[in-house]
């Protein structure tokens, strides 16, 4: 097989043309088209890594928040449930402060009735007694005996 | 005069009469009227007014003080 050297050189010429031909025109535009799209990928990656650590921020800030809103109410349901139980302490102490003192005063009332009764019951009992004394009494002494009774009464007045 | 006034259930005796003049004559020296009464409601006993003085030995004055002494106590 021979070589043009003519036809050789002409290729070798067309190819270089062509080489420079596409280095210029393709290659270069090429290469920036992806640095540029290198580029913002890269901006986008940081972007996206900005978004996820604002992200991971906003979740520990939104954490510690709910973490110091639980504290607050856990110490203020502490401190309602205190006052509560101190209160109703307080409030238990006066009601049956008030129940013994009502208790007390019915006990005295019932004490007070009870006595009264006794005494106006004794003090029936007592008038029935004469009553019946007297009644019987007035049947029983005839002049005889009446006469007796005098002579007794006189004989101690005469002592 | 005073006037002594005697109140029984039954007519006085003899006796009985001298001994409240003795009675009387121990409480006064002064001239005094003696009175005889009879009231079946002092059930027995004798009640004998010197004057304004009087000395209840009845039973009807002893069942009294025993009602005034008992009320005294209820009340």
């Amino acid at each position: 097989m021979q070589i043009d050297l003519t036809s050789f050189l002409f290729q070798f010429i067309n190819f270089g043309a062509v080489v420079v031909v596409l280095t210029l025109l393709v290659f270069k535009p090429v290469l920036r088209m992806l640095e540029e799209r290198a580029d913002k990928i890269k901006e986008g990656q940081q972007a996206a890594d900005q978004a996820i650590e604002a992200r991971q921020k906003l979740d520990d800030e939104l954490a510690q928040k709910r973490q110091e809103a639980n504290q607050t109410i856990k110490t203020e349901l502490a401190e309602i449930k205190k006052k509560a139980e101190e209160k109703s302490a307080i409030t238990l102490k006066e009601a049956r402060a008030q129940a013994k003192e009502i208790k007390a005063k019915a006990q005295s009332e019932v004490e007070e009735y009870r006595h009264q009764l006794e005494k106006q019951m004794q003090a029936e009992f007592n008038e029935s007694v004469l009553q019946v004394t007297e009644r019987i009494t007035g049947q029983l002494f005839d002049k005889k005996a009446a006469s007796k009774l005098l002579d007794q009464e006189l004989k101690r007045l005469s002592a | 005069m005073i006037n002594v006034t005697v109140t029984t259930t039954v007519d006085l005796t003899a006796t009985q009469r001298e001994k409240i003049t003795k009675f009387v004559e121990q409480k006064i020296t002064q001239e005094y009227q003696l009175t005889e009464q009879l009231n079946p409601e002092l059930l027995g006993g004798v009640i004998i007014k010197i004057g304004s003085q009087q000395y209840d030995l009845s039973l009807r004055g002893k069942l009294t003080a025993i009602r005034d002494s008992l009320s005294a106590t209820t009340s």
